[in-house]
């Protein structure tokens, strides 16, 4: 697999994915510090939990108790579900081990690139998407081990980072535009985030809104 | 709180955020090929949808990570990026970026 140019691809489509996650790997490491977690049980959860949204509310939640913690990972983590749905339909007939290791590194990004990869034509999704994860998942590793490391030496809105991902969820949008009822789709989803902006809690705000909007989408034209 | 009802430590807690998370990567992933009729209708319109609320949120939100008029600058010139480009991901990256910086340059 490591040979095929499919993995090549992936890990030159993936390392701004591993440049800008390892800034929020830093970024996170660093507030688990000052949040009173232990090194090991930071890295451990960059290495379990694979989401940036569900480990940073996390540290927001710290002293909250168990069940806040994880009524929030699960609306998080909700989004996933349709995710994992589009992506068997993509990597197709993959033996059942294949589809268990992809599923470990299935992140916003990575489906991201993976699908528009899939639109270009790429030849093994399997062999591009396996590279991607490889490149987010040790920028998110290496990133949490520095920034328990350095400590709070380190800014990554200095640089503008945070704007990277809402700029990176944009181009992969775009990409996946084909007509007027893609812009429909498109005009519903920005609607329906800020109605759940206004009326649900953080965590379940980007799940239901993509909902609303692609259920909304199913009864428009195809073309 | 009542030490009765939160004794599981730090790791166990991490333990359980990874299997909620894992859990709800695989569960459609573990089967291949795909759904059918209104489902397949859902599925096909759910990445764009999600995307974009991902975007929103992160850029347009009152409560988003970005500072709101640095936020609309990269948002209002990535879009313009996707439709100059036709959909090019480096050309939404390298515009919306500077979109974002010119704005903070700008603003301050």
């Amino acid at each position: 697999m490591f040979r095929e140019p499919s993995f090549r691809r992936g890990l030159r489509d993936g390392f701004t994915i591993f440049l800008a996650v390892g800034a929020f790997g830093v970024a996170f490491g660093m507030l688990a510090i000052e949040a009173g977690i232990a090194w090991w049980v930071a890295v451990l959860a960059s290495a379990l939990v694979v989401s940036g949204a569900a480990q940073f509310a996390w540290l927001g939640l710290v002293g909250a108790g168990v069940v806040p913690v994880l009524v929030t990972t699960t609306g998080l983590a909700l989004r996933h579900v349709p995710m994992s749905a589009r992506m068997a339909a993509l990597v197709g007939r993959a033996p059942l081990r294949t589809r268990l290791a992809l599923a470990w590194v299935l992140t916003d990004e990575t489906f991201g690139l993976t699908l528009s990869a899939a639109r270009r034509g790429e030849e093994d999704l399997v062999a591009y998407k396996a590279a991607v994860d490889l490149q987010l998942y040790s920028g998110w590793l290496a990133g949490t081990a520095i920034g328990v490391a350095i400590g709070s030496r380190f800014d990554p809105t200095a640089w503008g980072a945070e704007a990277f991902f809402g700029i990176l969820f944009v181009g992969l949008a775009a990409g996946l535009v084909r007509n007027r009822w893609d812009v429909a789709v498109a005009g519903l989803a920005v609607g329906a985030t800020f109605g759940a902006a206004a009326l649900l809690p953080e965590a379940w705000q980007i799940a239901a809104a993509a909902a609303v909007a692609a259920g909304a989408g199913m009864v428009l034209p195809g073309e | 709180m009542p030490e009765w009802c939160c004794p599981v430590s730090d790791m166990l807690l991490v333990v359980a955020m990874g299997a909620i998370t894992y859990g709800s990567r695989v569960v459609l992933l573990a089967r291949s090929g795909r759904m059918e009729g209104r489902v397949d209708s859902f599925l096909e319109r759910f990445p764009l949808a999600l995307f974009v609320a991902l975007a929103t949120a992160t850029l347009l939100v009152p409560d988003a990570d970005v500072e709101p008029a640095l936020g609309y600058a990269a948002f209002v010139g990535a879009v313009a990026a996707g439709i100059v480009t036709r959909g090019s991901l480096p050309g939404v990256l390298i515009l919306g970026g500077a979109a974002y910086w010119v704005a903070r340059l700008v603003i301050g």
